[in-house]
Formats: C-alpha cells, structure tokens, sequence
C-alpha cells in the first residue's frame, strides 16, 4: 500500500474521523502534466525494470569490416582444406561457438546504452552473436550472415530471466 | 440444362449425359453415392441449371414411382390425401394419385419458397421417410431442389427462396451445387442448346443401375481401406472449418464421415483411378449444409481446410500436431505447440505465427512473452521469430513514451483508464510490470481505441498469462 492520505476532520464532531486510503500501484509510472485552461495535458510513461538481464556483445576493432579469410588469420586458424572457402570454415566455427555460448535458442535485440556488461568478449563468440541477428531478434539456428554482420560495431541481448542464472560473471 | 438428344453426343462417357442432362460429370459420383446410399439429396442452383430436369431423369431412369412436388404451392393435403376416420376410430388417408403414399421417390421441388409449416411436415419424410408418423413403405430417396437462398446483405440469391431451416438442412447428407453454364465445354454447351426431349434407352438407364450396384458393392471395400483415414480427415475438418468461422454439427461429421466413403466408392465405381485426395475434397463440398442456409464458405479457407486434414491422414495419431491443429483455442495452440519440441522448425513456426494472428491484444503479448522465457521463440523461423522479438522487446525492457494530447480528446479518457489500471498492479509483482508495460506500449502505439479496449487488454494479458503459466 503506498499514498496514505489523512482527510481533515470534519466540522460534524460527533462523525467518526474518515482517512482516505489510496493505492497507487503502478500509477507511479505514470506522470501527467495539466490539464491546464489550455486543456492540453502531458502524459509519460516510463518503467525501468528490465525484465532478464542485457548483454552486450562489442566486436574487437581490429576484427571490424574484416573479410572471413582475414578474419581466420587474426583468429590465427589456418585454411582447412575440407573447407571450399574462407566463409564456409568460418561459419562452421561460428557455429560451432554458438552452440556453446549458455544463452537459451533466440534472445530479443534491444537498443544498446552502452552500460550492459559486456561477458563474451573474444571475437568468434561476438561474431557467433552478430552473425545470427536481425534487427530484432537472435536465433542460434540461424544460419550464420558474414556479409550482414560485417558493419555491426555492437548487439544488445535481453536474456531472459529464466536463463540469466546459467551466464557467466561479466569479467571485470 | 435442357434434354439433349443422345444420338448427337461423342461415346458417353458420362453416367448422365445419355439421360439427356448434359454437364454434370463434375458432380456425377456425390449424386451416384446419395444413390447408392439412399441419402437425400438437395440440389442447388440458379433457375435453369436442370435440377428438377435431373432429378426426373434419374426417377425415370430407375423406373421408379417417384412425385414431383412444387413445394411453394404444397399442401399437407396433396401429400397425404384426405384424412377420413376408420371404424376402429384411427384415421385413414384417402390416398390421391398425387399422394406420396407408394411413392419410390419424392422430389420436392423450390424447397426454399415452401411455407414453414409445411417444412416442418416435411421433415420426417426427409429425414426418417415418415408422415404423421406412418411409414411411408417403399419410399427410397428423397431429393429437393432450391434456388440458392436470398440474402440481407447482397442482392445475389433469389428472392423468395429463403434460408432452408438450419435442422433441415442438416437432414441433407448431400447438398450439392449444380455446375455453371460457364465450367461446360463448349460442346457440352452446343450440345445443351441443340438438345431434344427423347426417352431414356434402356442401355444407358441400364448402366445406370449397374453404376449403383457397383457403388454399393465397393462401398464395403473402401469403408474398410479408407474408415481411419477418412474419421481422421473429417475430425480434423471439424476442427480446422470451427477455426475458420465454419461451424458443423457433430451430425453433419458423422454424415461427412459417411459421404467420404461413399463418394469415394462412387468415385472408384466411374474410374478405378480415382484420386482419393480429389475426391473426398468433391465429398467435403457436396456436404457441407452452409449454401442452403446462405452461408458462403470462402474457397480459400475450404481448400486450405481440405489441404491440412488430408496431409494429417499420414501422420501417426499420436504425432503432437494432429492434436494441436484440431484445438481451437490459439492460446491452448500454442501452449501445446511449446511443448511438443519434436516439432519441425516449420511446423512451429506455422502453428505459433496463425496461433498469434487470432489473438487479441494483451492475449497476443503474453504469449509472446511465454514464448521468450521458455525458450521457445529460438524453434521459429527467422521471420516469425523477429516479429515476437519485436513485440517483447517493448514490453520485456524498460519501455517509456510521453505525449501530448487536449483533455477532450477521447485519447484522453482512455490514458485515465490506463492509469486506473495500472493503480490497481502490484510494484512487487514482476508478472504485474509486464502487464503494466503492455498497457502502456499498446496506448503508446494507438491500439486502443477506447478505455475498453484498455481493459480488455489488460485482461486478455493476465488470463493468458496464467493459462501458459500454470497449465
């Protein structure tokens, strides 16, 4: 209960003093402003809970832009030649990260502020996220899009509540 | 159509061309099936389509004892003849040369224009072959004919030819349509505008006869190849025709059970190669009672129906989809889809995506969210998926908006609502935040039109919620 108000006494003494008892709940996400003569009012709403916990996903700046043959050479992973192309080997490790990352099958995408802790930071890991989002959502099925990622600096994962006790402590 | 001469037809390879009613091997094994089974028959079509011309020729045919009645100028009278009462103080009939007594078959014609209390008289000679209670002895089919009944809402039925009584119409395992002048050939049309009045040969009523008795006798033989695969079709159908607004009386399953089979022997019996997927779709749309009662049933939705229920024959009877596809509440949907995780990705996908399509606002969030925290949304497809993604993100993280709007606003009223609501959620309850978070981002994105709607969704939210929740 919250926002206990006391009435006035009544100018009638022999009536029992009345206290009004009002229960703001989620109220309090609301504000309001006016209405004014005007007539014009101001409504808001805001709610900070987060309902999981976000991570964010940063990839190295040198792994940035990068083609997959460059890319297997900072990762130092020479060609495999059971592999026909850079992209095919890549995307094999990217999913073979993926599978061990402990995030449940998809995640929502939310917009990164840059506060989120950051607790997969080596490149393939990034790249087994940034690889496999759209806008909106990340799938580990998803098949893995070396092209599509190649501009994204950053994702923002909400993993929800359920599967935040199986992530690892963001390093310090 | 009108009589034709069968001395100017190709071979026939139709069972009623040579009758001289030219077109209608379209629907020639659901006719030949209601006559193998002695199921009445309602024929429906526009003024012309030769229904009664039809009907006669098949009476003729079958050299049966058959009345032809107008049923818009009926009487109980000319049905029964004149009640007289007997020595022993029943009453007796005095039978008339028109009375139905004796009869082999009876058709009655513009069914639809008949008054309804003769309908009402009508109903137990159709559905049980009694009058006033008596047997009508001999009596074997019982056909009727309609214009396709007048609607409030368009101008294109006849009017005067009224909605049949839905308990009638659902005494008709067969109703069937009578094919378009533009679906004929253009020698089938020639032929048609050329046709003559002659009498039946005897050969080709002959082949009529034996086109039944053959029907009949494979009728025992696909009942048996076809019985689980046909309750399992035609269950399914029930399921799949409620979810599309096309409701069918658990009469109407069991005739539509029977149909199947029979329209398939019917089928086998005109061509041994018969497709059964074909023709039990010819069964499922000689059967349904909607056009009767002017109900139109989209095409798209019957052969989408048809589609599912027969790609459902192949799979086990255990298999999770079967039992997910014949539910109809989406919310059970998709509770049960998330469960089955031996679903195919398509599978799911297909099921979550519809499953969401039908919910309503509030009801459609929760069970985004459900299908985020179990995990399920990562077994759709990307583009169901990134759409549920869509959605949660605005509700799941710390969602915020602000507008400005005039206090008479009718906007306005609904945001004192929302307010209202939210006065009323728990700030410790993390379930009442995401509750909460739709209202808001639901009002933020104009889908509320009005405080009702605030409330609805509100609820929707909570209910759905609880039914994934704790089931």
């Amino acid at each position: 209960m919250s926002g206990v108000d006391t009435s006035a006494l009544l100018h009638n003494m022999s009536a029992p003093p009345k206290t009004l008892v009002k229960y703001n709940g989620l109220e309090g996400l609301t504000q309001q402003a006016g209405p004014g003569g005007s007539g014009v009012t101001g409504l808001k709403y805001t709610n900070p809970t987060v309902f999981g916990q976000a991570v964010r996903f940063v990839i190295p700046p040198a792994y940035f832009g990068q083609e997959p043959e460059s890319i297997l050479t900072l990762l130092q992973i020479s060609h495999d030649s059971k592999f026909t192309s850079a992209t095919e080997q890549l995307s094999a490790l990217i999913n073979q990260r993926a599978k061990k990352l402990p995030l449940p099958e998809g995640c929502a995408v939310i917009k990164t502020n840059g506060q989120e802790p950051e607790i997969w930071t080596d490149a393939l890991s990034v790249l087994a996220i940034l690889t496999k989002c759209t806008d909106t959502i990340w799938l580990r099925s998803k098949s893995p899009s070396l092209a599509g990622a190649r501009n994204k600096r950053n994702v923002s994962l909400l993993v929800p509540p359920l599967f935040v006790q199986h992530l690892p402590k963001a390093p310090q | 159509m009108m009589k034709s001469s069968t001395s100017t037809l190709p071979a026939p390879s139709s069972l009623f061309d040579p009758l001289g009613v030219i077109g209608f091997s379209s629907i020639e094994a659901p006719l030949l099936a209601a006559l193998a089974t002695d199921s009445p028959l309602l024929l429906i079509g526009p003024h012309g389509a030769a229904k009664s011309l039809l009907l006669n020729k098949i009476a003729e045919a079958l050299n049966l004892d058959f009345r032809h009645y107008n049923a818009s100028l009926l009487n109980f009278d000319d049905l029964v003849g004149f009640p007289l009462p007997s020595s022993d103080g029943t009453l007796q009939y005095v039978k008339t040369p028109a009375a139905i007594w004796g009869a082999g078959a009876v058709i009655f014609d513009e069914i639809s224009r008949c008054r309804p209390d003769i309908q009402n008289k009508l109903f137990p000679i159709i559905h049980e072959r009694k009058v006033q209670g008596l047997p009508l002895v001999g009596l074997q089919y019982r056909w009727a004919a309609m214009n396709p009944p007048s609607k409030d809402e368009d101008d294109s039925g006849y009017l005067g030819s009224e909605p049949l009584d839905t308990a009638l119409a659902d005494r008709f395992p067969f109703v069937i349509d009578m094919p378009a002048w533009r679906m004929f050939t253009k020698e089938q049309q020639l032929a048609v505008i050329q046709s003559k009045d002659q009498a039946i040969e005897p050969v080709h009523a002959q082949r009529l006869v034996q086109a039944i008795a053959r029907t009949k006798a494979l009728l025992a033989q696909t009942s048996e190849a076809l019985q689980y695969g046909m309750a399992s079709y035609v269950q399914t159908m029930f399921a799949l025709l409620s979810q599309a607004g096309i409701e069918l009386s658990p009469r109407r399953c069991a005739m539509l059970y029977r149909s199947c089979l029979s329209v398939n022997a019917a089928a086998l019996a005109i061509a041994p190669k018969a497709s059964v997927t074909d023709t039990t779709l010819l069964a499922l749309r000689s059967s349904l009672p909607q056009r009767a009662l002017g109900i139109a049933i989209s095409e798209v939705k019957l052969l989408s129906a048809h589609k599912e229920a027969m790609r459902l024959i192949q799979i086990s009877p255990d298999d999770p989809l079967k039992a997910i596809l014949c539910e109809t509440d989406p919310v059970e949907k998709i509770r049960l889809a998330v469960a089955a995780h031996s679903l195919p990705k398509s599978e799911f996908s297909r099921v979550v995506a519809d499953a969401l399509s039908q919910l309503p606002l509030g009801s459609r969030e929760a069970a985004i969210v459900h299908l985020f925290e179990t995990g399920a949304v990562g077994r759709l497809n990307a583009a169901v998926a990134s759409q549920a993604g869509d959605v949660y993100k605005d509700i799941a993280v710390a969602p915020q908006f602000s507008e400005t709007i005039h206090a008479t606003h009718g906007r306005y009223r609904t945001w004192n609502r929302v307010k209202s609501l939210l006065a009323g959620l728990n700030p410790k309850e993390a379930r009442d935040h995401l509750q909460a978070n739709t209202i808001a981002t639901l009002f933020a994105q104009k889908k509320l039109a009005t405080p009702e709607d605030a409330e609805a969704a509100s609820n929707h939210f909570v209910q759905t919620d609880k039914a994934l929740r704790f089931s």
